[in-house]
């Protein structure tokens, strides 16, 4: 039996993206709830404990919020595969660059083509679902669509930069 | 036969990613639960007072809408048939509940004066479920007096005024004997009905906007009863009332 080296690869990728935007979505919910002093109950009725807010506006302001948390987390996260891929890929990082790191003893820092693929391919996988999901949001008023847009457009000119570094590569090749 | 293992087990594989994948953002709706039953304006969480519309009892004749969208206030939109030359009572038209850990104090507000023209008067009482919503004078009552005799004075408690038949009557005290109130405008026969500070209107204005505030203990219930009399010119209309629930002192 053989099992797919992408998908291991995949599944592999994926967990480190998955509990940064949980940790980021609680850490957005706790903030924005002491920082617009709202106030609310746990609902402990499940698994998970749930947060039970008196009114929709104050739902919507945690919600908006702490989606854009979220959406600033995986920014951060994409962003560092992204200088990653464009100044610290193997197939095109400058020698004197090479050089600096090894002596810094950073030669870790260089990745290669399949580890730089997979991983940008699972955090933009992250920031598009959630952009969809957060499109259905906005569409029935729960989410700022101010906050939306610059969501969205923080997420095309990340994936505009993980484009012209897949057309460098393909290029080299 | 490995063919099929293969893909068997790459299957898994890919569902294994495709379920990595979901679970953050179902994990962030399931924190912030959007509740689609309408409780406040279609999303979240638990207000402080809890608007029951009686939607069994009266078929098409009664419509209601609620929003849910300030904390401090329920706004409802209610729509009660009006029936030629009959008073219609709509009791138990809403079951209001405090839903909070603490003590609420609750009014309801006429937002506006019913624009329809097919009635001739129309209001609605806060009372609680323990109690009646109205009760009868037991003597006759001429103008200019001002002490009534009702059956059950204690209904009246927090009251500011009362509707005694048409007649809005100042209210001054309560006593186990009898109201006091401002001196009567018309005489009134015995058994009249007093109602203690409805939402009162008649088709010229609006006499009454606000009922009286009761202070309602954790879980405990109120109840609200309206009461519409329609016109001889015109057949069954329905009016349209706007609502409010307020809890004034809790924010």
């Amino acid at each position: 039996m053989t099992t797919s080296k992408i998908l291991l690869q995949l599944i592999k990728e994926a967990f480190l993206p998955a509990l940064i935007i949980i940790a980021a979505k609680l850490s957005g919910v706790v903030l924005s709830l002491y920082y617009f002093q709202i106030e609310w109950q746990p609902q402990t009725k499940y698994l998970i404990p749930q947060l039970t807010l008196y009114s929709t506006q104050d739902f919507i302001r945690v919600s908006s919020w702490s989606n854009f948390g979220v959406i600033l987390s995986l920014w951060l996260g994409l962003g560092w595969i992204l200088v990653k891929a464009h100044l610290l890929h193997e197939t095109h990082i400058t020698p004197k660059l090479t050089l600096s790191l090894i002596n810094l003893r950073l030669k870790s820092l260089i990745s290669n083509t399949f580890d730089l693929s997979h991983q940008a391919l699972v955090w933009l996988a992250y920031l598009w679902l959630l952009l969809l999901f957060f499109a259905v949001e906005v569409y029935f008023g729960i989410f700022y669509w101010q906050l939306y847009l610059i969501s969205l457009g923080g997420g095309i000119i990340l994936s505009w930069f993980f484009i012209v570094d897949l057309e460098r590569e393909i290029k080299l090749q | 036969m490995k063919y099929y293992k293969n893909l068997i087990l790459n299957g898994f594989l890919f569902i294994a990613f495709l379920l990595i994948l979901l679970a953050p953002p179902f994990f962030s709706t399931f924190l912030l639960p959007s509740n689609s039953s309408g409780e406040v304006a279609g999303w979240t969480s638990r207000p402080l007072l809890r608007v029951v519309p009686n939607e069994q009892d009266f078929d098409d004749l009664v419509d209601f809408v609620l929003d849910y969208s300030r904390p401090d206030q329920v706004k409802a939109t209610v729509k009660l048939t009006a029936f030629s030359q009959h008073l219609a009572i709509y009791h138990r038209l809403f079951v209001l509940e405090n839903t909070s850990s603490r003590e609420l104090e609750l009014k309801i507000l006429l937002a506006q004066p019913p624009k329809e023209r097919g009635f001739e008067a129309g209001g609605l009482v806060l009372f609680s479920p323990d109690s009646d919503y109205f009760a009868r004078l037991e003597k006759s009552a001429a103008r200019g007096e001002t002490l009534l005799k009702v059956e059950q004075p204690q209904l009246f408690q927090l009251a500011k005024n009362i509707l005694l038949e048409e007649e809005v009557i100042k209210l001054l005290m309560v006593t186990p004997s009898g109201l006091i109130t401002s001196p009567l405008q018309q005489s009134h026969p015995a058994g009249s009905l007093v109602y203690p500070q409805p939402i009162y209107f008649t088709s010229q204005q609006v006499k009454n906007w606000a009922t009286r505030s009761l202070r309602l203990a954790p879980g405990e219930k109120a109840i609200v009863t309206g009461f519409i009399k329609g016109t001889s010119r015109l057949p069954s209309t329905k009016l349209e009332l706007k609502l409010l629930f307020q809890l004034p002192n809790n924010f």
